[in-house]
């Protein structure tokens, strides 16, 4: 049975199946091989949005979604200079006056990253956010100052952030 | 059990909502309201009255699990299906999620071409749970 994307998303709808169309699959493998499976943000949070957006009864196909998160994965690594400058300032502040506030600002903005990075298929970047987060974490529950060795971590971490957070234009 | 239709999605990342507001939008066909924090999830709850609610785990200020409990706590959310979203969930996290009061945990990343019909999966097996 050959069924259109608006079939398929029709059928799951109506059926709640879990199993994925060929034309699906198709999809889902063009979107990985464009470097666009898991994808940012277009400036649009919570408040810009009304309760409920219905799109009404004709869902779209999968490729004008996938185009769109190809748009949102460039808005991402175009903004990641700027987040890793944000970084860089709260490691600065960090490093002169400590505090559990910052520590527990740091962990939250890898945290985002590291989520956020993953979605849109930056995986180095994430897994080094991740490695980052999971030692603040520590630091967080144990409520203790960064040792010796956990702050040199940290910086290199961070220092490891750095050309992960300043992508090649042409690789996004 | 009725349609799935009505879905509040709460997550803290401006990124990581768009991907999924899109995804359940786009493929799923969901109405999909938003919210930034778990307190925002409670404050818009009574009058949106979503099917299902899609809550992050790790938000900064009230995180998932205490919006979870605090939402059991009203008359309006009492019995809502929530479903956590979590990185690095591990299977006893996942036993844990669910003793709150969860009726399943999708792990992050998750796949915008898929969310919806686990979304709806998970959806079809409240079908066969005892009420």
């Amino acid at each position: 049975m050959h069924m259109t994307h608006k079939g398929v998303a029709h059928h799951l709808l109506q059926t709640g199946r879990q199993t994925i169309p060929r034309e699906r699959m198709a999809a889902r493998q063009t979107l990985q091989h464009t470097g666009a499976a898991r994808l940012s943000h277009g400036g649009s949070g919570a408040m810009n949005h009304p309760p409920f957006q219905h799109k009404g009864p004709h869902m779209q196909s999968p490729q004008p979604l996938q185009d769109r998160l190809a748009q949102l994965r460039i808005s991402f690594c175009k903004k990641l200079p700027d987040r890793y400058q944000g970084l860089a300032q709260l490691w600065d502040d960090l490093s002169q006056h400590e505090s559990h506030e910052a520590l527990k600002e740091l962990h939250q903005e890898l945290h985002k990253l590291a989520g956020a990075g993953a979605t849109f298929g930056q995986d180095q970047l994430s897994a080094v956010a991740r490695r980052l987060c999971d030692l603040l974490q520590e630091l967080l529950q144990t409520q203790r100052s960064p040792s010796p060795t956990q702050h040199l971590l940290l910086a290199q971490g961070l220092k490891e952030l750095q050309p992960l957070m300043h992508p090649n234009p042409e690789d996004t | 059990m009725s349609t799935l239709k009505h879905i509040l999605l709460v997550e803290d990342d401006p990124d990581i909502q768009e991907v999924a507001r899109m995804a359940l939008e786009s493929l799923g066909g969901f109405e999909v309201a938003l919210a930034s924090t778990g307190q925002e999830a409670l404050d818009k709850f009574p009058t949106l009255h979503p099917d299902l609610v899609l809550l992050d785990v790790m938000m900064p200020g009230m995180n998932g699990p205490t919006t979870l409990a605090r939402l059991r706590q009203t008359t309006t959310g009492a019995q809502t299906p929530v479903v956590f979203m979590t990185a690095k969930v591990q299977p006893h996290e996942v036993t844990q999620y669910k003793e709150l009061g969860a009726i399943d945990v999708i792990s992050k990343p998750f796949d915008p071409m898929t969310l919806s019909s686990q979304l709806l999966e998970i959806w079809s097996t409240l079908e066969q749970r005892p009420s």
